[in-house]
This record gives structure tokens, C-alpha cells and sequence, in this order.
């Protein structure tokens, strides 16, 4: 089954589980917040991934010191001694 | 480290808005009025009209932005 088959298939449930529940006789303000939950799942999807980008960026992996950079010298020098970069081809520093 | 602060503060501004917005949601209908809490939150009409004005806006910048990228797209008629 394709995956959009399935998600539409939980979709459609979500839905009539949701219609279904609106026909019974419930008291005024469970009716309010049943019939706005759409809408309230809606935004806490919005909210939720605006955390999970912002977490993200916090927990983002950084190097510590130069590590990296000299990394790359030392790649640069071994790649200049199989000769597949150019001798003459200087880092520009940022 | 800016980058971080950056997270920190989306991380947390988007926390808050949803507990907000789930108390205003889900709490404030059972809780009569009069009480306390209820000068916390507006009336519960607009729970529905910011997200709704707030998507709507979003709707507008991203057609915006689109005709904004297409016209600049153009390519001058040779002569």
C-alpha cells in the first residue's frame, strides 16, 4: 500500500471519528471544544514545528577549535601531493 | 552564538504560545465566569480569528512573494 494511501486512510478515520462525535448530546462546552479541535491541532502543528526548528538550531553540532580547519589543510596537502589539485591554488581566508 | 539564541528563543516562544493557546482552548470553557483566570485570555472568538487572520497573511506573502519572483524573472523582449 502506498504511504499516501495509509495517511489519507488515518486521515478519513480522524475525520469520522470527529463528525461522529459531534452528533452526540454533549454538554455546551465540550461541544465548543470539539468543534473547534481542526483548528486547535491545526495551529499546535504550526507551533510544534517551529519548536522542533528551533530546537534544532540550539542543539546544532558544532566543531570545537580549528579541528576542522586543519582538516582541510591537510586534505588540501595530500590531494596537492596525488596532484589532483592544482599546485598554485591558494585557500582564500574568509 | 547568535545562531543559538536565535533557537532558544524560537524554541520557547513557540512553547509558549502553544500552552497559552491550549489553556485558552481546552481549560477556559470549563471554567465559569468571572474567575480569575478568564482576565487572562480575550474572548474565545478570537482563538479562532488571529490563527485564521494570521494563515490568511501567510497565504498573502507566499502569492506575494511568487508574483514578486516571476516578475522578476521576465526576460526583456529582444528587438
Amino acid at each position: 500500500m502506498l504511504r499516501i494511501v495509509r495517511l489519507l486512510g488515518y486521515f478519513c478515520t480522524v475525520t469520522l471519528v470527529w463528525l461522529a462525535s459531534l452528533q452526540l448530546n454533549l454538554s455546551d462546552s465540550l461541544r465548543a471544544i470539539l468543534q473547534i479541535l481542526p483548528l486547535y491541532a491545526l495551529v499546535s502543528f504550526g507551533l510544534y514545528s517551529l519548536g522542533v526548528i528551533g530546537l534544532s538550531i540550539l542543539t546544532f553540532p558544532t566543531c570545537e577549535g580549528d579541528s576542522l580547519k586543519k582538516d582541510i589543510l591537510d586534505a588540501e596537502t595530500d590531494l596537492r601531493k596525488l596532484g589532483v589539485m592544482p599546485l598554485d591554488s591558494v585557500r582564500k581566508q574568509k | 552564538m547568535e545562531d543559538k539564541l536565535l533557537g532558544f528563543l524560537l524554541l520557547s516562544a513557540s512553547s509558549t504560545a502553544f500552552v497559552y493557546y491550549t489553556l485558552w482552548v481546552i481549560v477556559t470553557p470549563f471554567v465559569e465566569e468571572e474567575h480569575y483566570l478568564q482576565t487572562w485570555f480575550p474572548d474565545r472568538y478570537y482563538a479562532i480569528a488571529i490563527p485564521a487572520y494570521l494563515g490568511l497573511l501567510l497565504c498573502v506573502f507566499v502569492a506575494g512573494f511568487i508574483g514578486h519572483v516571476m516578475l522578476k524573472a521576465r526576460k526583456p523582449k529582444s528587438c
